[in-house]
């Protein structure tokens, strides 16, 4: 599917142009330094998703963490929006596993790591055709970013559609099938093919 | 023990608007201590009864201060509701008067505004031999007339459509922001409703008995404290205002039947004092 983004959309007053290619069963991988605007390129995605993404079920795992008002755990997340579940994916279930020891702690009392870890358990427990991954490694420890390699792969075998924003590239530098950059001139903002 | 059935209605009615308004004001901000005191709402709706009282004076209106109180109130956030939406204009862009940003703002400003000519107001009603409205500050259910219900009861219509319609969504903003958007949850539209509601439902109680401080604050956090409302936002927004206003009952039985030197202790300070008191002990448990 092609995501064409226009000059609707403004980032940092700048308006935003170019598309992205994303395909079943491949991880598009979008990178930009620091600030120019690829989390708010994933808001853009997220506020436009009828426009975007059409009836396509889109799962995002964004940098910001989970931080409600009441005591909610995993657990009871888990519990209470099981009748939204679109589809048993078993890579839950080991990500579940994963989450074993803090899964009943209140989410706001988790560690970032944990709740990074939460985050992904959730996309996976929602799933969906396509995933939307903004720096997912942050906060993990090695035998997680390792996890969610293993996870990433999979998500590829079940022929899912990823993009993701990762600065530490040379982390799934072997999966990644296709690149995009997002680069600033002095009038726009705009996504460029390549490495 | 005498009891006054339509009084314990408004009582009722008056917690439970107070609980949801505060429930909405700290979910929209994900803010445990934003209310609509602190947000400003008590402030506008003060303003509103300051200008009614002296309407009714200087014009001499034929109509109960709660009324005509309100009906500024409604007609006030009537005109930044609309102001707030967005619409399209004949280009296609989304347009919008407003933003939520900026009517949180002008409510802060109001809270300060109110407070800032309070001594001026006070002098102005002073020198024109005017009541000033002191019974505001206190809120109490001692007076009111009966038809005032109709008000009510379009507040509590107002707020079961909101609550069925979204509580979904509510629950899922709980969670976050980004996480309800990316859940698919319209986040301007929700944040524009239960503001505003949020808005109408303290005027509702304030324009027609007066200011209840940190009620509002308080309540959601005697909920979560409770072992069925911790982790269940959408049983909060379902049955916690229900909750909420039978402990104003309570507490409006009591001040009602027990006087203190002939004068019944307005329910508003009470209930304030003691909620501070356990809202401070809440703190000092790290539940806030």
């Amino acid at each position: 599917m092609q995501l064409e983004i226009d000059s609707t959309f403004k980032i940092n007053s700048l308006p935003l142009r170019g598309s992205l290619q994303l395909k079943s069963g491949e991880l598009t991988l979008l990178k930009g330094s620091n600030g120019i605007g690829k989390s708010s390129l994933v808001q853009i995605l997220k506020k436009g998703k009828q426009h975007y993404f059409n009836d396509e079920n889109v799962v995002y795992v964004d940098q910001t963490a989970l931080n409600p008002l009441n005591d909610i755990s995993l657990d009871e997340v888990i519990k209470q929006w099981y009748k939204k579940r679109v589809e048993k994916l078993e890579l839950f279930e080991t990500t579940y596993e994963k989450c074993l020891h803090f899964r009943e702690t209140p989410l706001k009392e988790l560690s970032g790591g944990q709740n990074q870890l939460a985050k992904i358990c959730l996309g996976l427990y929602f799933s969906g055709d396509i995933f939307v991954l903004d720096e997912p490694f942050q906060h993990l420890d090695q035998a997680n970013i390792q996890y969610l390699y293993e996870s990433l792969v999979q998500l590829k075998k079940l022929n899912k559609k990823i993009l993701m924003i990762e600065h530490r590239s040379d982390l799934i530098q072997d999966i990644v099938n296709s690149s995009y950059i997002l680069v600033q001139t002095s009038d726009e903002l705009r996504i460029q093919s390549g490495s | 023990m005498e009891v006054d059935i339509i009084r314990l209605l408004f009582v009722f009615l008056g917690g439970y608007f107070l609980c949801l308004s505060g429930s909405l004001s700290q979910l929209i901000t994900n803010n445990g201590i934003a209310s609509p005191s602190t947000l400003g709402m008590d402030g506008m709706a003060v303003l509103t009864i300051i200008i009614a009282q002296f309407a009714v004076k200087m014009f001499g209106f034929d109509v109960s201060l709660g009324t005509l109180s309100f009906l500024l109130f409604s007609a006030f956030i009537g005109i930044l509701y609309f102001a707030t939406r967005k619409t399209k204009n004949a280009e296609g862009n989304v347009w919008q008067f407003m933003e939520m940003k900026k009517v949180i703002i002008l409510g802060l400003a109001f809270n300060l505004f109110v407070g800032a000519i309070f001594s001026v107001i006070q002098f102005l009603f002073m020198s024109l031999n005017f009541d000033f409205p002191t019974g505001i500050w206190f809120g109490n259910f001692k007076q009111f007339q009966t038809y005032w219900i109709i008000f009510y009861l379009v507040g509590l219509f107002c707020c079961a459509g909101f609550v069925f319609k979204h509580a979904h969504q509510l629950s899922l903003l709980n969670l976050g922001k980004s996480f309800a958007l990316g859940r698919g949850t319209d986040l301007t539209e929700i944040q524009r409703r239960s503001l505003f509601l949020s808005l109408f439902l303290t005027g509702l109680v304030i324009c027609f008995f007066g200011v209840f401080s940190f009620l509002g604050l308080i309540f959601p956090h005697i909920l979560r404290s409770m072992k069925i409302f911790r982790s269940h936002m959408q049983w909060e927004i379902f049955y916690g205002p229900i909750i909420a206003g039978v402990i104003l009952m309570v507490f409006d039985t009591f001040c009602y039947n027990f006087t203190f030197y002939g004068a019944e202790l307005p329910v508003g300070m009470t209930s304030s004092i003691i909620g501070a008191f356990f809202l401070i002990i809440l703190v000092l448990r790290q539940k806030v």
